[in-house]
Protein backbone atom coordinates (compact mmCIF):
# COMPACT_ATOMS: atom_id res chain seq x y z
CA UNK A 1 0.00 0.00 0.00
CA UNK A 2 1.60 3.27 -0.93
CA UNK A 3 2.06 5.57 1.45
CA UNK A 4 -0.92 8.14 0.98
CA UNK A 5 -3.11 5.49 0.79
CA UNK A 6 -5.43 4.75 4.12
CA UNK A 7 -7.35 1.12 3.57
CA UNK A 8 -11.15 1.26 3.62
CA UNK A 9 -12.31 -1.63 2.90
CA UNK A 10 -9.86 -4.78 3.13
CA UNK A 11 -10.40 -7.50 0.32
CA UNK A 12 -12.46 -9.98 1.81
CA UNK A 13 -15.00 -7.45 2.35
CA UNK A 14 -14.98 -5.71 -1.24
CA UNK A 15 -15.40 -9.17 -2.12
CA UNK A 16 -18.74 -9.84 -0.01
CA UNK A 17 -19.73 -6.26 -1.25
CA UNK A 18 -19.72 -7.59 -4.90
CA UNK A 19 -21.07 -11.35 -4.39
CA UNK A 20 -24.15 -9.35 -2.55
CA UNK A 21 -24.22 -7.17 -5.16
CA UNK A 22 -24.56 -9.76 -8.03
CA UNK A 23 -26.64 -11.97 -6.13
CA UNK A 24 -29.16 -9.11 -5.73
CA UNK A 25 -29.31 -7.49 -9.42
CA UNK A 26 -29.79 -11.52 -10.15
CA UNK A 27 -32.59 -12.01 -7.43
CA UNK A 28 -34.29 -8.67 -8.72
CA UNK A 29 -33.98 -9.73 -12.41
CA UNK A 30 -35.35 -13.32 -11.83
CA UNK A 31 -38.38 -12.01 -9.25
CA UNK A 32 -39.22 -9.16 -11.24
CA UNK A 33 -38.94 -9.59 -15.31
CA UNK A 34 -41.72 -12.83 -15.14
CA UNK A 35 -44.17 -10.36 -13.44
CA UNK A 36 -43.06 -7.52 -16.17
CA UNK A 37 -44.01 -10.40 -18.93
CA UNK A 38 -40.34 -11.40 -20.07
CA UNK A 39 -40.91 -15.63 -19.48
CA UNK A 40 -38.31 -17.73 -18.97
CA UNK A 41 -37.86 -20.19 -16.42
CA UNK A 42 -36.49 -18.20 -13.31
CA UNK A 43 -37.25 -20.53 -10.23
CA UNK A 44 -33.72 -22.20 -9.85
CA UNK A 45 -31.53 -19.24 -10.52
CA UNK A 46 -33.91 -17.57 -8.17
CA UNK A 47 -33.10 -19.80 -5.22
CA UNK A 48 -30.07 -20.53 -6.20
CA UNK A 49 -29.00 -16.39 -6.30
CA UNK A 50 -30.52 -16.89 -2.66
CA UNK A 51 -28.89 -19.26 -1.43
CA UNK A 52 -25.90 -17.04 -2.64
CA UNK A 53 -27.25 -13.93 -1.02
CA UNK A 54 -27.35 -15.95 2.50
CA UNK A 55 -24.01 -17.21 2.65
CA UNK A 56 -22.53 -13.84 1.54
CA UNK A 57 -24.89 -11.79 4.45
CA UNK A 58 -23.69 -14.97 6.86
CA UNK A 59 -20.15 -14.42 5.99
CA UNK A 60 -20.84 -10.46 6.51
CA UNK A 61 -22.24 -10.78 10.10
CA UNK A 62 -19.69 -13.11 11.63
CA UNK A 63 -16.63 -10.99 9.87
CA UNK A 64 -18.61 -7.46 10.84
CA UNK A 65 -18.94 -9.05 14.48
CA UNK A 66 -15.36 -10.56 14.79
CA UNK A 67 -13.19 -8.91 12.79
CA UNK A 68 -14.52 -5.20 11.61
CA UNK A 69 -15.64 -2.59 13.86
CA UNK A 70 -19.76 -2.90 14.39
CA UNK A 71 -19.71 0.68 16.32
CA UNK A 72 -18.64 2.08 12.67
CA UNK A 73 -22.01 2.01 11.77
CA UNK A 74 -23.98 2.56 14.83
CA UNK A 75 -25.65 5.88 14.90
CA UNK A 76 -24.16 7.74 17.83
CA UNK A 77 -25.54 11.33 19.43
CA UNK A 78 -22.50 13.27 17.14
CA UNK A 79 -24.10 11.70 13.99
CA UNK A 80 -27.63 13.09 14.79
CA UNK A 81 -25.27 16.28 15.83
CA UNK A 82 -23.74 16.89 12.52
CA UNK A 83 -26.77 16.02 10.51
CA UNK A 84 -29.27 18.65 12.11
CA UNK A 85 -26.02 21.29 11.73
CA UNK A 86 -26.17 19.71 7.53
CA UNK A 87 -29.48 20.64 7.65
CA UNK A 88 -29.14 24.15 8.74
CA UNK A 89 -26.53 24.73 6.63
CA UNK A 90 -28.16 23.41 4.09
CA UNK A 91 -30.79 26.09 4.42
CA UNK A 92 -28.48 28.70 4.85
CA UNK A 93 -27.70 28.98 7.85
CA UNK A 94 -23.64 30.02 9.21
CA UNK A 95 -23.13 26.92 11.34
CA UNK A 96 -19.93 24.70 11.55
CA UNK A 97 -20.78 21.18 10.66
CA UNK A 98 -18.52 18.20 12.03
CA UNK A 99 -17.08 15.63 10.08
CA UNK A 100 -18.36 12.18 10.87
CA UNK A 101 -16.30 8.76 11.89
CA UNK A 102 -15.66 6.18 8.84
CA UNK A 103 -19.36 6.76 8.03
CA UNK A 104 -21.92 9.49 7.84
CA UNK A 105 -25.24 9.33 9.04
CA UNK A 106 -26.79 8.66 5.52
CA UNK A 107 -24.93 5.98 5.25
CA UNK A 108 -25.16 4.35 8.53
CA UNK A 109 -29.21 4.65 7.98
CA UNK A 110 -28.99 3.56 4.54
CA UNK A 111 -26.92 0.09 5.90
CA UNK A 112 -29.89 -0.43 8.57
CA UNK A 113 -32.62 -0.15 5.83
CA UNK A 114 -31.22 -2.40 3.25
CA UNK A 115 -29.98 -4.84 5.96
CA UNK A 116 -33.36 -5.20 7.81
CA UNK A 117 -34.97 -5.83 3.87
CA UNK A 118 -32.36 -7.92 2.59
CA UNK A 119 -32.19 -10.39 5.94
CA UNK A 120 -36.48 -10.20 5.77
CA UNK A 121 -35.94 -11.46 2.02
CA UNK A 122 -33.40 -14.06 3.10
CA UNK A 123 -35.60 -15.84 5.83
CA UNK A 124 -38.69 -15.23 4.20
CA UNK A 125 -36.89 -16.94 1.03
CA UNK A 126 -35.40 -20.06 3.05
CA UNK A 127 -38.60 -20.85 4.29
CA UNK A 128 -40.32 -20.84 0.98
CA UNK A 129 -37.04 -22.88 -0.23
CA UNK A 130 -39.77 -26.16 1.55
CA UNK A 131 -41.88 -25.73 -1.04
CA UNK A 132 -39.07 -25.96 -4.39
CA UNK A 133 -37.39 -29.50 -4.94
CA UNK A 134 -34.21 -29.71 -4.59
CA UNK A 135 -31.47 -32.42 -5.19
CA UNK A 136 -31.45 -32.81 -1.12
CA UNK A 137 -35.45 -32.45 -0.68
CA UNK A 138 -38.39 -33.12 -2.27
CA UNK A 139 -40.75 -30.18 -1.78
CA UNK A 140 -43.60 -29.76 1.14
CA UNK A 141 -46.40 -27.49 0.24
CA UNK A 142 -48.69 -28.29 3.40
CA UNK A 143 -45.24 -27.76 6.04
CA UNK A 144 -46.94 -24.42 6.95
CA UNK A 145 -50.66 -23.28 6.27
CA UNK A 146 -52.16 -21.09 3.85
CA UNK A 147 -52.68 -18.23 5.55
CA UNK A 148 -49.36 -18.28 7.08
CA UNK A 149 -47.78 -18.73 3.63
CA UNK A 150 -49.44 -15.61 2.93
CA UNK A 151 -47.79 -13.47 5.24
CA UNK A 152 -44.50 -14.89 4.51
CA UNK A 153 -45.21 -13.98 0.57
CA UNK A 154 -45.89 -10.57 1.31
CA UNK A 155 -42.94 -10.15 3.58
CA UNK A 156 -40.85 -11.35 0.84
CA UNK A 157 -42.76 -9.27 -1.86
CA UNK A 158 -42.76 -5.71 0.34
CA UNK A 159 -38.93 -6.37 1.17
CA UNK A 160 -38.25 -7.37 -2.47
CA UNK A 161 -40.12 -3.77 -3.66
CA UNK A 162 -38.42 -1.37 -0.94
CA UNK A 163 -35.05 -2.90 -1.82
CA UNK A 164 -35.55 -1.46 -5.59
CA UNK A 165 -35.66 1.70 -4.36
CA UNK A 166 -33.14 1.37 -1.86
CA UNK A 167 -30.53 -0.30 -4.36
CA UNK A 168 -31.57 2.51 -7.45
CA UNK A 169 -30.96 4.97 -4.81
CA UNK A 170 -27.27 3.64 -3.53
CA UNK A 171 -26.18 3.19 -7.65
CA UNK A 172 -27.06 6.70 -8.09
CA UNK A 173 -25.01 7.86 -5.06
CA UNK A 174 -22.14 5.56 -6.09
CA UNK A 175 -22.25 7.55 -9.42
CA UNK A 176 -22.49 11.29 -7.96
CA UNK A 177 -18.85 13.24 -8.48
CA UNK A 178 -18.61 14.32 -5.07
CA UNK A 179 -18.72 10.30 -3.97
CA UNK A 180 -16.71 8.41 -6.46
CA UNK A 181 -13.44 8.53 -4.08
CA UNK A 182 -15.91 5.96 -1.95
CA UNK A 183 -17.11 3.75 -5.01
CA UNK A 184 -13.24 3.71 -6.10
CA UNK A 185 -12.49 2.57 -2.60
CA UNK A 186 -15.23 -0.48 -2.81
CA UNK A 187 -13.14 -1.71 -6.16
CA UNK A 188 -10.10 -0.95 -5.14
CA UNK A 189 -9.88 -0.57 -1.01
CA UNK A 190 -8.13 3.00 -0.38
CA UNK A 191 -8.48 6.37 0.02
CA UNK A 192 -6.37 9.11 -0.24
CA UNK A 193 -4.50 10.61 2.88
CA UNK A 194 -5.92 13.87 1.54
CA UNK A 195 -9.40 12.53 1.58
CA UNK A 196 -9.57 11.23 5.52
CA UNK A 197 -8.28 14.17 6.38
CA UNK A 198 -10.99 16.27 4.34
CA UNK A 199 -13.97 13.80 4.67
CA UNK A 200 -13.16 12.51 8.30
CA UNK A 201 -12.62 13.37 12.01
CA UNK A 202 -9.73 11.28 12.88
CA UNK A 203 -10.73 11.23 16.58
CA UNK A 204 -14.00 9.08 15.16
CA UNK A 205 -12.67 6.95 12.84
CA UNK A 206 -8.95 6.12 13.35
CA UNK A 207 -6.60 4.37 11.37
CA UNK A 208 -3.94 2.02 12.31
CA UNK A 209 -0.49 3.85 12.87
CA UNK A 210 0.96 1.91 10.38
CA UNK A 211 -1.56 3.41 7.57
CA UNK A 212 -1.21 6.91 8.93
CA UNK A 213 -0.42 8.77 5.82
CA UNK A 214 3.19 10.41 5.04
CA UNK A 215 4.62 12.34 2.47
CA UNK A 216 4.18 10.51 -1.05
CA UNK A 217 7.35 7.98 -1.49
CA UNK A 218 7.89 6.87 -5.08
CA UNK A 219 5.45 3.84 -5.78
CA UNK A 220 6.38 0.44 -5.02
CA UNK A 221 3.68 -1.28 -5.86
CA UNK A 222 -0.08 -0.69 -7.02
CA UNK A 223 -3.18 -3.11 -7.32
CA UNK A 224 -6.04 -3.68 -5.48
CA UNK A 225 -4.37 -3.60 -2.39
CA UNK A 226 -4.90 -6.43 0.36
CA UNK B 1 -55.40 0.30 -6.35
CA UNK B 2 -54.98 -2.60 -4.96
CA UNK B 3 -53.01 -2.96 -2.11
CA UNK B 4 -52.40 -7.48 -1.82
CA UNK B 5 -53.19 -10.16 -3.93
CA UNK B 6 -55.43 -12.77 -2.99
CA UNK B 7 -57.42 -15.95 -4.70
CA UNK B 8 -60.17 -17.92 -3.24
CA UNK B 9 -59.07 -21.80 -1.92
CA UNK B 10 -60.72 -24.55 -3.04
CA UNK B 11 -62.60 -24.47 0.02
CA UNK B 12 -63.90 -21.01 -0.34
CA UNK B 13 -61.46 -19.33 2.01
CA UNK B 14 -59.94 -16.15 0.45
CA UNK B 15 -56.25 -16.91 0.83
CA UNK B 16 -53.59 -14.30 0.61
CA UNK B 17 -50.42 -14.67 -2.49
CA UNK B 18 -48.81 -11.19 -1.92
CA UNK B 19 -48.18 -7.74 -2.56
CA UNK B 20 -50.15 -6.46 -5.66
CA UNK B 21 -47.92 -5.94 -8.21
CA UNK B 22 -49.75 -2.49 -9.08
CA UNK B 23 -47.39 -1.36 -6.21
CA UNK B 24 -44.08 -1.67 -8.35
CA UNK B 25 -44.26 1.75 -10.40
CA UNK B 26 -44.82 3.16 -6.74
CA UNK B 27 -41.50 1.85 -5.03
CA UNK B 28 -39.66 2.86 -8.45
CA UNK B 29 -40.80 6.21 -8.61
CA UNK B 30 -40.02 6.82 -5.06
CA UNK B 31 -36.48 6.01 -5.70
CA UNK B 32 -36.56 8.14 -9.11
CA UNK B 33 -38.17 11.30 -6.81
CA UNK B 34 -35.61 10.90 -4.55
CA UNK B 35 -32.69 11.04 -7.54
CA UNK B 36 -34.43 14.08 -8.84
CA UNK B 37 -35.23 16.00 -5.63
CA UNK B 38 -31.50 15.60 -4.81
CA UNK B 39 -29.96 15.98 -8.22
CA UNK B 40 -31.94 19.61 -8.06
CA UNK B 41 -30.55 19.80 -4.55
CA UNK B 42 -27.31 19.30 -5.44
CA UNK B 43 -27.53 21.42 -8.80
CA UNK B 44 -29.14 24.42 -7.94
CA UNK B 45 -29.82 24.75 -4.10
CA UNK B 46 -26.68 24.15 -2.23
CA UNK B 47 -24.54 26.33 -4.65
CA UNK B 48 -26.70 29.51 -4.24
CA UNK B 49 -26.33 28.43 -0.42
CA UNK B 50 -22.81 28.20 -0.93
CA UNK B 51 -22.32 31.81 -2.91
CA UNK B 52 -24.88 32.85 0.49
CA UNK B 53 -22.49 31.91 2.87
CA UNK B 54 -19.47 32.85 1.31
CA UNK B 55 -20.72 36.24 0.89
CA UNK B 56 -18.58 38.61 3.85
CA UNK B 57 -21.19 39.55 6.76
CA UNK B 58 -22.45 42.43 7.39
CA UNK B 59 -21.59 44.31 10.64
Amino acid sequence: MRADRIVRHRLPDRVFHWVMAASVLVLLATGFLPILGVRFAWVTIHWIAGLVLTAAVLFHVVRALGWLEPSAMMVWPADLRNAWRATLRAVGRRTAVGKPGKYLLLQKLYHHAIARGLLTTVVTGLAMMVKVDTPFWTRDPYWLSDSTWGVIYVLHDLAALTSITLIMVHVYFAFRPEKLWLTRSMVLGWITGAEYAEQHDPARWRIAAAEEPTRRQPAASGGLGD
Amino acid sequence: MELLRTETSPWGQEVLLGISWDLLPLFVGAGVAVIVVHALFKAIWEPAVRRRLDRPQRG
